[in-house]
């Protein structure tokens, strides 16, 4: 240095020292604090913290591309070998079509109707007056027509009973009817007849079976009826001739006329032939004739009362090949007939006797003339007792001609020698009830049943006829039928009806016949509509089984299998469907449909059954093998239970339609499985075993073909144009539960635990998704993400069926299942394709493998190619995701293992906008390696990278996250992270290093980031970031760090708050809570400090706090260092800022910017202080401009205040040093005794110990002296 | 006293009789409307809270009734966040009224301030509108209107 510049600074040093000394002469100088101890600092003390953090990265990058893992992963993948599975034509199928003989419908009564409309003698007002009852006719009562058919010509006969009986006279006096049958004299006896006939009261009447009763006065008969005989008059070799002959006779009751005919055809009229038809007993009333000993006048008796049985009786002296028994009825209305019913009873001999019996009996066991019929027995041969022999073979045709001419036909080709039918008839439940009891002497062979109804064209109707066929084979000898619904028992004969004795009788029998058969022919109907009726059925077969039951319904056109069960149900557009079906062994059947729906089924022997359904569009092939001998299906409100004696071995369900190809094939059901639907889904158990496999088939292309993968159990769904094929198997299903309720979920639970493959190969979106799960869990429970559109299951509903066809829709109805699927399939790929990228999406995932005792490997591998390609993702242990992109336009890459998955798990994932909530609870996790790596790079906007160390084997892991990070103005940040981490034994357990990194990049880049040196076996911290700042910390043990770092790039530079905690204690608190209460009357600067509230569980933590507000929209900066703090808060006590502490062994606040005024403002206020536990801040604003610094109440060990201001003149901004005088004092009493003062450039010290507060004062005078002299000295100052 | 003592005692004498009478004895209406915008420096967690704060002033002396103020804070874009007002109330000479508002807002965005004062007083009704913006890294700016 020159010698002039050495005297000029001289110069300078010794001219500043005298204004110094000047200066601090003018002041009462006093001894000053001693701070030479203070040390400041004002870097931020990492604890190496960031080399450890730099150290876990670098050990997480190793973990790309692990070449153990992604053998593992080939490995696993290698199963996956698809061959398309074929739909094979299922057009018939073995089903064969037949057809109904239907018989062209009668349109009167053969022989009969004709001949009475057609022979002028019927036309003749008096012949017909002859038959007709009075008042009519005088007469009518007792006479009767005759009509012999031959081919050579009909012959007309008149005919009359007795007309008065004498007590005494005997039955020759019956006048018989001689007929010459074929008009030719040359046959018969000498005058050239062949037979005679006569119908006559019964015999036994003659026979004085009969008593006078005086109280009541009444005549009673016994066996009292009519007979109708015909003879050869040629003797018992028969009269050569052949024919038929019928008697006629009208009754009138009801103001109605009526004409019925009984006719008897046979090849050759034998010797004798006699027909009864009895009532066990009538009574009337005496007449006076009877009572003076004259004969009875049968036209005066007033019939009292009948009383059954009544009789029906045959008998041949000599029995024909076949006897053929014509009845017709018919009403005659002005003098016209038409046509009311016809019966034809053909008895021949069977394949065991060369005629048939000479004689049987048939009983309709009735009460009285008002009561309903109790039953129905046939004896052949003798009756008493029934010889098993006695054999014949029966058909029985009916029609009936009304609107609909009902035409049915019954036939018994081995008619056993006694049949007995019991039939009741009484309410329950408010049903009517119809009981039959069936015994016969040796069962039945067979027998035939066949029903016609025609239907007459009508307007928009054509004609049609609807058959019904019912064969059955094998029926034992004892059956019971309890049905609702079935033919009306009611009464609607009149008791006495008829205005003659004979009338009533024979109005009585046709009657209950009638009744007879329309309860029998309402039999199948009435069982088959019973759901619709809300009745019940009950068939037993009484320890027996029928053989087989065979039956068709519908217009003639049925399919029906060769051999075997079967059902078959067809329709083809409107029309009347066809429905057939064979039976065998049935023991018992039972179904109830009043509350719920109840069908049981007991058979001889497990067995399968062929179901075929078809109409225009769709054709169903379901096979059945293997089903139990016992077997129940019950609906109760919403659930369906099937209960079977035995496994069901296998069902086999074949759907086609144009836009549908559906193939089910399932083995080995249990012996029970309960379905229940509600409003929110479908639940399906099964009890008593699990479902060996199900395997399902489905597409809605023909050319689309499913990709099934052999001997694993799988998923596959491949989609193309969109179309959708998909192929499953699952193996020892137990439990189904689909939830379509607004938070949906789906469950699958097994009783086996194997591997599991996934294929979705969707080429629509470019989607490809492999997964592998090894075993598949046992119990397996998703939760839909929101994305995915769910489809509604629709259960088979069996109280939906309303009439027989029913069925058919509730076996198509299955196939919609197969839609659904589609749904799904087709829903999951594309709610995948579009949630990528996009919000709002989560995930939820349960399982359970507990009893299987194996832990599952997961191996996911996610390709979708889209217009921006992406980097490939890497196999590792853990979760790699690649991402470009949103929705369909994006590309993704992306592999999962996850090995050794928890036995039980739950895995919550939700992703917002600004949230992330992740929920782990593992039970018993066993990962192959003692880390995991989570790295997911653009997925949900995001980059999230968490890689963890420490992972010990058999350990019970739950672990909560909630990441909130609302980044904007007002809105809100959480860190939520609760964890436990236990041995399975039950020891604690913990968790290594840990570094969780979430990069965000909309709409502000912006980075999260968390490292812990270790988890503890129970941690928790909740950290909560909106109007103010609060933080809970607990931990079950010491660790040495917890750090944290929120960074948000603003216009170019980062904004950053970020903690390190060192030391923590067990648990700590922070509340920390701005104060906006402001007014213009207080000083600005120390308006709106933080109110800080920091509780610690011990003394001892470290924090160090850097806090950039800008992030946030604040202009506030601070940093916070803080060693050994204890509890600690700061308030506003008499507008000074107060803080008081447990101690803080050393505390730094740096505090960023203040405001004071437009033109002045604390550029920096650092505050600095070693031992602290109690100080106020306060700062006045003298003459409104001047600031004046108190701090006051010390305690502790020292503090040091700096300050630097800006100032704003002239448009300029300066920053300039400033001077203060530091005034120290002391409270002895409560007033402040000055005991120094000193001057400082910008930073004031006190050792609190020796004061109790300061005044810091800025010094404009010296500050003003300083730049004087500056100026003046060229800047040395 | 000389006369070169006189002149200038009498010209302070005048000088402190005419500031006196116009402080005390001159009838006068003089309103300070002091709207002070103010940025807190505690933060407001994930906002920074501002307060816009405007004080009334009678430093006239005489009475002044009827009082009314309202104001608005905007942001530029004329989005309205907060507005307040008070009404019916008397001011006596050197009273002051303050009217508060604070919002959790942007520290770095500018604001534009309405203020509508409407007062009465000897010589009629007073109205005032006053717009001001704020200007960015102004940590407190005050405004001063004076109504008279």
């Amino acid at each position: 240095m020159p010698l002039r510049d050495r005297k000029k600074e001289t110069w300078r040093y010794a001219t500043a020292m005298l204004i110094l000394a000047m200066l601090i002469s003018s002041s009462v100088v006093l001894p000053g604090a001693n701070v030479s101890e203070l040390i400041i600092s004002g870097t931020s003390p990492d604890y190496g913290i960031f080399d450890r953090i730099s150290k876990l990265n670098d050990e997480g990058e190793s973990r790309k591309d692990d070449p153990e893992v992604a053998s593992r992963a080939q490995e696993a993948f290698s199963t996956i070998r698809t061959v398309p599975h074929v739909f094979q034509d299922i057009v018939d199928m073995g089903f064969q079509r037949r057809e109904i003989e239907v018989p062209e419908p009668l349109e009167h009564s053969p022989v009969i109707f004709d001949a009475l409309n057609a022979n002028p003698v019927i036309n003749n007002t008096s012949i017909l007056d002859w038959i007709l009852p009075p008042p009519l006719s005088e007469q009518g009562t007792v006479n009767y027509l005759v009509l012999s058919h031959h081919p050579s010509g009909d012959r007309w006969f008149l005919g009359s009973m007795v007309p008065r009986i004498g007590m005494f006279t005997d039955s020759s006096l019956d006048k018989w009817i001689y007929i010459d049958v074929d008009g030719d004299s040359r046959t018969g006896d000498a005058s050239g007849n062949d037979i005679r006939v006569r119908m006559t009261f019964a015999r036994d009447i003659l026979e004085r079976d009969w008593e006078i009763n005086l109280i009541p006065p009444s005549v009673v008969f016994r066996n009292a009826g009519m007979r109708l005989e015909v003879e050869s008059t040629t003797g018992g070799s028969g009269s050569g001739v052949g024919g038929s002959v019928y008697f006629i006779k009208a009754i009138s009751y009801q103001d109605r006329n009526y004409i019925w005919s009984v006719g008897f055809e046979l090849e050759e009229y034998m010797d004798r032939m006699e027909v009864r038809v009895q009532a066990r007993e009538w009574r009337s009333e005496p007449l006076s004739s009877i009572l003076t000993g004259g004969g009875i006048g049968l036209g005066d008796l007033r019939l009292l009362e009948i009383l059954g049985p009544y009789t029906l009786e045959y008998s041949f002296d000599t029995a024909p090949e076949q006897l053929s028994i014509l009845i017709s009825i018919m009403r005659m209305l002005e003098r016209e007939l038409l046509d009311r019913a016809y019966a034809r009873i053909d008895l021949e001999n069977d394949l065991f006797h060369e005629s048939i019996i000479d004689r049987g009996r048939l009983v309709l066991k009735v009460s009285s003339a008002d009561s309903p019929i109790e039953g129905l027995e046939w004896v052949a041969g003798r009756f008493t007792p029934p010889d098993a022999n006695d054999t014949l073979s029966l058909r029985l045709e009916y029609t009936e001609f009304g609107s609909d001419v009902i035409f049915a036909r019954f036939a018994i080709p081995l008619m056993p020698s006694m049949v007995s039918m019991d039939i009741a008839n009484y309410e329950e439940r408010g049903k009517d009830v119809t009981r039959l009891d069936i015994r016969t002497a040796s069962g039945i062979q067979s027998a035939s049943f066949l029903e016609v109804v025609h239907s007459p064209a009508a307007e928009r109707q054509e004609a049609q006829s609807i058959a019904t066929i019912v064969e059955m084979k094998g029926i034992p000898s004892h059956i019971k039928i309890i049905t609702t619904s079935a033919g009306s028992f009611d009464i609607d004969e009149d008791p006495n009806a008829g205005s003659g004795f004979l009338d009533a009788l024979m109005n009585q029998v046709a009657g209950r016949f009638y009744r007879v058969g329309s309860i029998l022919r309402d039999l199948p109907r009435s069982i088959m509509e019973l759901p619709s009726s809300k009745g019940w059925t009950e068939i037993d077969c009484m320890g027996g089984s029928i053989f087989s039951i065979e039956f068709a319904y519908g217009e003639g056109k049925y399919l029906a299998l060769e051999g075997g069960d079967f059902l078959a149900l067809e329709r083809s557009g409107e029309g009347t469907p066809s429905i057939s079906g064979r039976l065998s062994g049935l023991e018992r059947y039972s179904a109830s449909f009043i509350d719920g729906n109840d069908m049981s089924l007991r058979l001889k022997e497990p067995k399968g059954l062929e179901v075929l359904a078809r109409d225009d569009d769709r054709t169903v092939i379901v096979s059945l093998a293997g089903i139990p001998s016992e077997i129940s299906i019950s609906t109760d409100g919403d659930g369906i239970a099937y209960r079977g004696a035995s496994q069901l071995g296998s069902i086999s369900y074949r759907y086609r339609e144009d836009d549908l190809l559906f193939d089910v094939d399932i083995n080995g059901l249990p012996t029970g499985i309960d379905m229940a639907r509600s409003a929110s889904g479908v639940v399906l158990g099964c009890v008593g075993g699990s479902i060996g496999s199900v395997e399902m088939f489905v597409s809605n292309s023909s050319t689309l073909r499913p990709l099934s993968i052999p001997s694993i159990n799988h998923v596959t769904a491949s989609i193309s144009e969109g179309n959708v094929a998909l192929a499953m198997r699952i193996t020892g299903l137990s439990s189904l539960v689909y939830d379509n309720s607004s938070r949906g979920y789906v469950q699958v639970v097994s009783d086996v635990s194997s591997d599991m493959v996934a294929v979705i190969d969707d080429a629509d979106t470019g989607m490809t998704i492999r997964a592998a799960l090894s075993p598949l869990p046992r119990s397996f429970k998703m939760d839909f993400p929101s994305v995915i559109e769910r489809p509604q299951f629709d259960l088979p509903d069996l109280r939906a069926i309303r009439d027989i066809y029913g069925y058919a829709e509730l076996i198509f109805s299955i196939a919609g299942l197969s839609r659904a699927v589609l749904q799904l399939a087709s829903g999951i790929s594309e709610g995948m394709t579009n949630a990528i990228g996009q919000y709002s999406a989560g995930l939820d995932l349960s399982w359970d493998l507990s009893g299987s005792g194996e832990n599952m490997d997961l191996f996911v591998e996610i390709e979708k190619i889209g217009p921006e390609p992406v980097n490939p993702s890497s196999w590792t242990h853990g979760i790699w995701m690649e991402q470009k992109g949103m929705g369909a336009d994006s590309s993704v890459s992306g592999k999962i293992f996850l090995g050794g998955m928890p036995t039980k798990g739950v895995i919550g994932l939700s992703f917002s906008e600004e949230t992330i909530l992740a929920l782990m609870d593992f039970k018993g996790f066993r990962p192959p390696y003692d880390w995991l790596l989570i790295r997911t790079n653009g997925v949900q906007d995001r980059d999230i990278s968490m890689y963890i160390t420490g992972i010990e084997r058999d350990i019970d892991l739950y672990m909560n996250t909630n990441i909130t990070t609302d980044l904007s103005i007002g809105g809100k940040m959480v860190i939520l992270m609760d964890a436990r981490i236990t041995r399975t034994s039950g020891e604690g357990s913990k968790l290594g290093e840990m570094i969780a990194t979430l990069t965000k990049a909309t709409p502000i880049l912006s980075v999260r980031q968390m490292y812990l040196p270790e988890i503890p076996s129970e941690f928790f911290l909740e950290a909560n970031i909106e109007q103010g700042v609060s933080a809970v910390y607990k931990a079950s043990s010491e660790i040495e760090y917890l750090f944290f770092k929120i960074t948000k790039k603003m216009d170019g530079r980062w904004s950053q708050i970020y903690a390190i905690f060192h030391d923590l204690p067990l648990s700590f608190g922070i509340e920390m809570e701005s104060d906006s209460d402001f007014t213009v009357l207080e000083p600005f600067p120390l308006q709106g400090l933080p109110m800080m509230d920091i509780t610690t569980s011990s003394p001892g933590m470290d924090i160090f706090i850097e806090y950039d507000g800008s992030g946030f929209g604040q202009r506030g900066r601070f940093q916070i260092t803080a060693r050994d703090i204890g509890t600690t808060r700061t308030f506003y006590e008499d507008g000074a800022y107060v803080m008081d502490s447990e101690g803080i062994g050393f505390i730094s606040i740096d505090v960023g910017k203040l405001p004071m005024m437009e033109a002045f403002s604390l550029e920096g206020l650092m505050l600095l202080g070693l031992d602290v536990e109690h100080f106020s801040l306060k700062i006045d604003m003298a003459y409104g401009v001047y600031p004046v610094v108190t701090i006051d109440d010390l305690k502790g060990g020292a503090i040091q205040i700096k300050l630097s201001v800006s100032l704003n003149a002239a448009g300029r901004d300066l920053e300039p040093s400033i001077f203060f005088a530091t005034m120290r004092f002391r409270r002895p009493l409560g007033l402040p005794v000055v005991t120094g003062l000193s001057i400082s450039r910008d930073t004031a010290a006190i050792e609190m110990s020796r004061s109790d507060g300061i005044v810091l004062v800025p010094a404009p005078v010296l500050t003003g002296w300083y730049y004087l002299i500056e100026v003046l000295l060229g800047g040395a100052g | 006293m000389r006369l070169g003592m006189v002149i200038p005692v009498a010209i302070v004498v005048i000088a402190l009789s005419a500031m006196v009478s116009y402080k005390f004895a001159i009838p006068r209406t003089d309103m300070e409307v002091r709207t002070v915008y103010h940025e807190m420096p505690g933060g407001g967690g994930t906002g920074g809270v501002i307060n816009v704060n405007v004080l009334l002033d009678n430093r006239g002396n005489r009475m002044v009734s009827s009082v009314s103020c309202f104001l608005e804070v905007r942001d530029l874009d004329d989005g309205l966040i907060v507005a307040r007002s008070i009404s019916g109330i008397s001011l006596g000479p050197g009273k002051v009224a303050e009217l508060s508002s604070s919002f959790i807002g942007s520290q770095y965005e500018d604001y534009r301030i309405s203020i509508h004062v409407r007062f009465e007083s000897i010589g009629g009704t007073r109205i005032r509108d006053m717009d001001y913006f704020t200007v960015e890294d102004h940590m407190n700016l005050v405004f001063i209107e004076r109504i008279r």
